[in-house]
């Protein structure tokens, strides 16, 4: 769907993405993760040809040359924007014409998705008069109207309420089902678990993970040691042989360990009532930490454990 | 296409149906509206009100000649027409008394009259009025509180003067009739040239109208001036509020962004064709009513078209690529004064050239884009009109310029419509504009 090859984008001195590739398959959901600045949203911005490249070639759809008014594609930006002074639907419409859908059509898909989003009542209102929620929810429709064979959407989760986010991932989990490709950068690193097949890392401009969520996982190995105490406990790494980094999770510890987990086992137990002791794969969020904040993951971490 | 129509559908509608816009477009209807209600229902109802003069002859002399002449006056035709009055009369009053205080108390006294409404005005004949040699008490004054009705003033000095020159010339044992005689003669009358028609019969020249002459050239300058200042300033907002708001990036997903810019453009240019259609038809409509449709030199309406489309477009590309590099309205409203100091201009020299518009300088003006806009525009609105040649050169050169323009801004408004942070300086604007990719 998506084949990115030796892109570099150069922004003054600012090297924002370099030799940059990337490989989206067609019908997956591809998340997109990287901490602020790292080049995600100049790389989105470069599929859609908002921007050119300074070198390295894109395809979209397998054509090299693809214009950026593509109306199979569907690009929902971190920063929304509508008109705040014109009528939803009329807004929906004209997003709706830029897609190249007649006005009927337009207006049928909006009617359509407006009904499915609980937003019929407020097709006539001014967007200004909608609450955020409701403008992200218009957002989306304009993003959609058009049924597109790939959406990509930029932080689409941001700022939206637990009712309003499940309604928005069911939509677009729906439309990955009828053959929709979606390509979505978040921060959110359990939403990307929960829902990518795929997941790509950029960070200050290069690729630094890539591949299905288990191999990302799998090249990580069992490093991570998760566990409970029934009791507080003052835990530091030293503690526990061969940990080189802990953490406190709340009700749990997390571990990362180059060691034997059999012996850190033995030394949790004479620390305090343990629980539950597990060893696991590293969470997505502990290696985009790791990769993105290497020098501030807490490092033999001393804390109570109330 | 069919995205650029949209966007200028949308834009369009968005400027013309506000209120303030339609209004503007009322105007001149309300005006030739409002021109013919006043000729049917008021053409009577003119100000017919007696204005009582109360004059201080100090020369003894002349009350009287001045109050015959009112009288002649009260019964001629600028007051009565076929037994109807039609202009206000005046009532001329002497002073009463027999023996005249001294100058100040008189002031006083007579002000507090008018002030009273009892008279209109007083004015006071100096003793030493007539004499040609003149003297301390040579003048003639006129008081009122009402400044701006001139008929009485000037008739009181116009007579007045008749009235003494008729006496001098008597003094020194001349006819004054006989020199009135002597010395009549018609005005000038000016004429357009005298034609021959296909048949070779003479074709009568017209009266030239100094009206005409400036009114309809000053019109149509007038008007372009606002039909490009009602038209392009809007797309600096539209462009700085979809940027503010966010909207451009999304709009940039779905449209390039010389689509985007020919959008807008063809919304600055259609509301400026139709804000521009609606005061000509009135001027036509206005113009047929008095019979002076001849003032319009033959083919000046389609100049004018012609030259607004070339500036619609270059000031509308101006507007459009400049904004789009600005952060906020705060910035956009530098660029903005920049690019109306380049309107204003030639709308500043139109006297100018409109009353040599073969000189040197309408002529050079007239042949440099942008300000040639107008200033050949005043040119072909005064007979009989530049050399051809000079019209044509002048349009190739502004569709040479608004080519460039429209070319520099579409660049500029590709990198700067997703530009943040701050505006550019002059002169990373113009490295915008060249740099690749």
């Amino acid at each position: 769907m998506i084949e990115i090859n030796q892109v570099t984008k150069q922004f003054r001195e600012h090297l924002a993405v370099d030799r940059f590739d990337l490989s989206v398959p067609e019908g997956s959901i591809f998340g997109f993760i990287g901490p602020n600045g790292s080049g995600k949203t100049t790389t989105l911005r470069m599929i859609l040809r908002i921007i050119e490249p300074d070198s390295g070639t894109i395809e979209v759809f397998g054509r090299p040359h693809h214009i950026t008014a593509n109306n199979s594609i569907g690009y929902l930006p971190e920063e929304r924007g509508l008109y705040r002074k014109m009528t939803v639907m009329r807004q929906l419409i004209y997003f709706g014409k830029l897609k190249g859908l007649s006005k009927s059509q337009a207006m049928d898909a909006a009617n359509e998705w407006l009904k499915r989003l609980d937003l019929v009542d407020w097709k006539d209102k001014k967007l200004e008069t909608l609450s955020k929620g409701m403008s992200q929810k218009i957002q989306f429709i304009a993003t959609v109207l058009a049924r597109p064979r790939l959406l990509i959407l930029d932080e689409p989760f941001t700022g939206l309420d637990p009712v309003n986010l499940d309604v928005i991932r069911q939509a677009l989990l729906d439309l990955q089902r009828s053959g929709t490709t979606l390509l979505f950068s978040t921060h959110d690193m359990h939403m990307a678990e929960e829902m990518c097949d795929h997941i790509c890392m950029i960070y200050k401009g290069k690729k630094v993970l890539d591949g299905s969520l288990n191999r990302i996982q799998a090249d990580y190995g069992e490093d991570t040691l998760k566990f409970r105490f029934r009791n507080a406990v003052h835990l530091s790494a030293e503690d526990l042989p061969g940990v080189t980094h802990l953490k406190n999770l709340g009700r749990f510890w997390e571990a990362r360990h180059g060691g034997d987990s059999h012996k850190i086992l033995k030394a949790a137990v004479g620390l305090g009532e343990l629980e539950h002791f597990e060893v696991v794969h590293p969470s997505l969020h502990d290696i985009f930490v790791r990769i993105a904040q290497p020098d501030q993951v807490i490092d033999a971490q001393e804390v109570d454990h109330a | 296409m069919r995205k650029i129509i949209a966007i200028a559908v949308t834009e369009y509608r968005s400027i013309v149906l506000t209120k303030s816009f339609l209004f503007s477009l009322l105007i001149p209807f309300l005006l030739y509206g409002g021109m013919i209600f006043a000729g049917i229902f008021l053409g009577d109802k003119t100000d017919l009100e007696d204005r009582t003069l109360v004059l201080v002859d100090r020369t003894g002399v002349l009350l009287d000649p001045l109050t015959e002449a009112n009288k002649e006056r009260n019964r001629s035709s600028s007051v009565m027409k076929e037994g109807k009055q039609v202009g206000p009369k005046f009532v001329i009053e002497s002073y009463g008394e027999m023996s005249l205080p001294e100058t100040n108390e008189l002031l006083v006294e007579l002000s507090d009259k008018v002030r009273d409404g009892e008279i209109f005005a007083f004015a006071i004949i100096g003793g030493d009025y007539p004499d040609p040699e003149g003297g301390e008490d040579d003048y003639l004054h006129y008081y009122s509180n009402s400044p701006t009705f001139n008929r009485l003033p000037d008739w009181l000095s116009r007579t007045v003067k008749d009235q003494i020159e008729d006496q001098r010339f008597k003094d020194a044992g001349y006819d004054q009739k006989e020199i009135s005689i002597l010395t009549s003669h018609n005005q000038l009358e000016r004429f357009n040239l005298a034609e021959v028609d296909e048949e070779g019969n003479l074709i009568e020249p017209e009266e030239e109208s100094q009206i005409a002459a400036f009114l309809i050239p000053v019109g149509l300058v007038m008007l372009l001036f606002i039909s490009i200042q009602m038209s392009t300033p809007v797309l600096l907002n539209s462009v700085i509020e979809e940027k503010m708001q966010r909207i451009a990036e999304v709009l940039l997903s779905s449209v390039t962004p010389l689509q985007l810019l020919w959008g807008k453009l063809v919304a600055g240019v259609g509301v400026g064709l139709t804000f521009s259609t609606v005061y000509l038809i009135s001027l036509s409509f206005s113009l047929r009513y008095f019979e002076k449709l001849q003032w319009v030199p033959p083919g000046t309406y389609i100049w004018f078209f012609i030259f607004l489309l070339v500036g619609l477009l270059t000031y509308g590309s101006l507007f459009a690529g400049l904004s789009s590099v600005c952060q906020d309205i705060k910035d956009s409203q530098n660029f903005a004064g920049t690019i109306v100091v380049i309107l204003v201009i030639p709308l500043m020299l139109t006297m100018v050239t409109i009353e040599a518009p073969n000189g040197p300088l309408a002529t050079t003006l007239s042949l440099i884009p942008p300000i040639s806009v107008m200033t050949m525009l005043s040119r072909l609105a005064v007979p009989p009109g530049p050399p051809e040649w000079q019209i044509y050169f002048s349009l190739a050169m502004n569709i040479i310029f608004t080519t460039c323009v429209v070319w520099g801004s579409s660049r500029l408004f590709r990198i700067g419509i997703l530009s943040q942070g701050k505006t550019p300086t002059w002169k990373e604007i113009i490295r915008w504009i060249f740099q690749r990719g």
